[in-house]
């Protein structure tokens, strides 16, 4: 049986049947769990997030055009999700001890992404955090053109669709962040071919 | 140094990588590529970027079991969205964070039910504090922001008519002295970059740091501080001002007695205990209590003068209080948004406390549909309730005697006080969200400071 696309999921949801949103939130889901946990560094917030981002699809599913690209909204939503929080998180914690709940979440995070031996887990949590550390030294906008481009294969102009730019612009922004992670991703990953230290 | 140089195929490389080249030129460009070696290592580097990029987004995936609990969240709310007649529960959820959100959804179903789900309880509880502290903001917060906008609207255009009447004065040679900050006195260094310090603060950039652990005897509690870090703070972080530019943070251990509540405090010897690192009004009501033996990382604001030499000053508070039961319940007429006073016992003493009252009413929700549910929960077998319904202004009224709020405060580390609320109209079922938090009474906390002066910094190892 075929699949429906996209197109045809966002009239079914436009029309309010809910488990076409169901479907998309199967297809779309794991791009952007990936995409927020990047931006915001913490799995619980980015499952929040993702929930959230696809709430926030149903809620405006009458302002959705189901020609245009369904997944530069909804990357474009999670983005303002990620940055309501990023503030929202910023407000919270200032000049205070991290919460209880805080310190839990930091200490007992289980990495249950991934499998395979002990070994295989802790070399790839060092390269997602590697990435991330390095992701994060870049300005926000480059942060979000990179990620959408090379890792989840946007286009130009979904980037730009996302960040509320031009597609030239979109352009211009990810060679940017490319070039920048050439300086704080490169060096990192070099580092981190050396056996990586238990933490 | 290889960022140094430049090739003027640079353009046809991005183009090449992004696939955008017809056949033909693709061809001339790779040909190019092959034998040109900054090209060459600008395509490895992008190659290697590139693949990074992609096995960290392999890797970072929902474990298994949680897509499907979001999918059903998920369709919870949208099938509330679709029923316009939960328009006002909809508006109440929009306010909850994804995840309470659901389970109100859940709660709206099954208005009884007085437990979550049981795996995920201890984190609940440990959350919900947050919660009730973001809604403790309620209109009265949104209205002194908009004054608080307001005025500062009115001061950035008071400076910008200062800034023109000095110019002024300047061009017509009676100059004002605008400027009298003492001169920069450290030397700050390129920043260098290190890992974050924990999730909830992200990377930070140090300038200076101290790894000597220091131990410090406050009260009944012992306080390691195993590392100090000073960083550039950000513009756009909470407090940031030009008069404090540095961020100092603090990573340690609290080592103290159980049955008792910590909270800590830091700032520069001649600042108060209060109103460092806890700031706000609720200060002392709904505490962000300390986990004996548990890591903290706390951090300060700091001037130049407070790194003076490129030695800190510091002042460590240790607050403590004991964890206090409810005595009894006095409530006065109620506003939301006012609070809660009464008197409580525990761990050897009287002491008032006071909790603010939280605006869960759904917006435009007359105040006659909601009502205030305050309920402790203890270990025992047994749980005491207060049900304070609320009627044209949160009138109340106790569906059990306030003898049921008194307990005994002889293992007072096992109470939780919870507060929740009831929105309830004749067309309506009930629900109910809980929402707990440790409480700690007001005035109830001991002090203990120590002082430490001029720990050396450094610039950290590279």
């Amino acid at each position: 049986m075929q699949m429906p696309t996209d197109e045809q999921l966002t009239y079914r949801m436009v029309e309010g049947e809910r488990e076409a949103l169901g479907l998309l939130f199967d297809r779309h889901h794991p791009a952007l769990y990936s995409f927020l946990w990047h931006l915001v560094g913490d799995p619980t917030a980015a499952e929040d997030l993702v929930q959230e981002s696809f709430a926030r699809l149903w809620h405006s599913r009458r302002r959705v055009d189901p020609r245009r690209s369904l997944r530069a909204w909804l990357f474009t939503l999670a983005r303002n999700a990620a940055l309501n929080h990023l503030k929202r998180r910023g407000r919270e914690t200032p000049f205070t001890s991290l919460s209880e709940g805080e310190l839990r979440r930091v200490s007992e995070v289980p990495d249950t992404t991934l499998s395979g031996s002990p070994e295989a887990a802790l070399v790839s949590g060092c390269l997602r955090d590697v990435v991330r550390q390095a992701l994060q030294v870049l300005p926000e906008e480059q942060r979000v053109a990179v990620l959408l481009r090379e890792a989840e294969g946007c286009s130009y102009r979904e980037v730009g669709e996302v960040l509320g730019c031009s597609e030239g612009n979109a352009r211009v922004i990810t060679c940017r962040a490319r070039q920048a992670l050439r300086s704080t991703l490169l060096p990192r990953l070099r580092e981190e071919e050396e056996p990586c230290p238990s933490r | 140094m290889s960022q140094q140089m430049s090739c003027p195929f640079q353009d046809q490389l991005w183009a090449l990588w992004d696939g955008e080249l017809a056949s033909e030129e693709a061809r001339g460009v790779e040909r190019h590529r092959d034998g040109c070696g900054i090209c060459q290592s600008r395509w490895s580097d992008l190659a290697l970027a590139s693949d990074a990029l992609l096995s960290s987004r392999s890797q970072t995936v929902l474990p298994g079991g949680r897509a499907g609990v979001l999918r059903a969240n998920l369709m919870d709310r949208a099938a509330l969205d679709a029923d316009e007649r939960w328009s006002w529960w909809r508006r109440l959820l929009a306010r909850l964070p994804g995840r309470w959100a659901a389970t109100a959804a859940r709660l709206r179903e099954d208005p009884l039910c007085l437990s979550f789900d049981d795996s995920r309880k201890g984190r609940l509880e440990a959350e919900m504090s947050e919660v009730v502290v973001d809604y403790g903001h309620t209109a009265r917060g949104a209205r002194r922001r908009r004054w608080g906008l307001g005025l500062a609207g009115a001061v950035a255009l008071g400076s910008l008519a200062g800034v023109w009447v000095s110019k002024g004065f300047q061009r017509s040679g009676k100059a004002l002295q605008t400027d009298k900050r003492p001169q920069t006195s450290l030397v700050v260094p390129a920043p260098v970059t290190q890992p974050g310090n924990g999730m909830s603060l992200g990377p930070i950039q140090v300038l200076w740091e101290n790894r000597t652990p220091r131990v410090m005897s406050l009260g009944p509690a012992e306080v390691t501080i195993s590392r100090i870090r000073v960083a550039r703070a950000k513009r756009s972080g909470a407090g940031w001002s030009a008069d404090h530019p540095f961020q100092v943070f603090l990573d340690g251990r609290l080592r103290a007695p159980r049955g008792y509540v910590y909270r800590f405090a830091f700032g520069a010897p001649d600042s108060p205990v209060n109103g460092w690192s806890m700031s706000g009004p609720d200060a002392e009501g709904l505490g962000r209590g300390l986990t004996t033996g548990a890591p903290f990382t706390g951090f300060l604001l700091a001037s130049e003068a407070d790194l003076q030499g490129y030695r800190l000053h510091l002042k460590v508070a240790v607050l403590s209080a004991p964890r206090a039961a409810i005595q009894s319940l006095s409530l006065g007429p109620e506003k939301v948004g006012s609070a809660l006073s009464g008197r409580t016992r525990g761990g050897g003493g009287d002491y008032p406390w006071s909790v603010r009252l939280l605006d869960l009413s759904a917006p435009g929700a007359s105040p006659a549909e909601a009502s205030l549910l305050v309920e402790e929960q203890t270990r025992y077998p047994e749980m005491t309730q207060g049900d304070l319904q609320g009627t044209n202004g949160w009138e109340r009224r106790e569906a059990r005697s306030e003898g049921h709020l008194v307990r005994d405060a002889s293992e007072p580390s096992t109470s939780t006080l919870t507060y929740g609320f009831r929105l309830r109209s004749p067309a309506r079922p009930h629900g109910r969200v809980r929402f707990n938090a440790t409480y700690v009474p007001a005035g109830a906390y001991t002090r203990y400071v120590g002082v430490l002066e001029g720990i050396p910094l450094t610039p950290p190892a590279r």
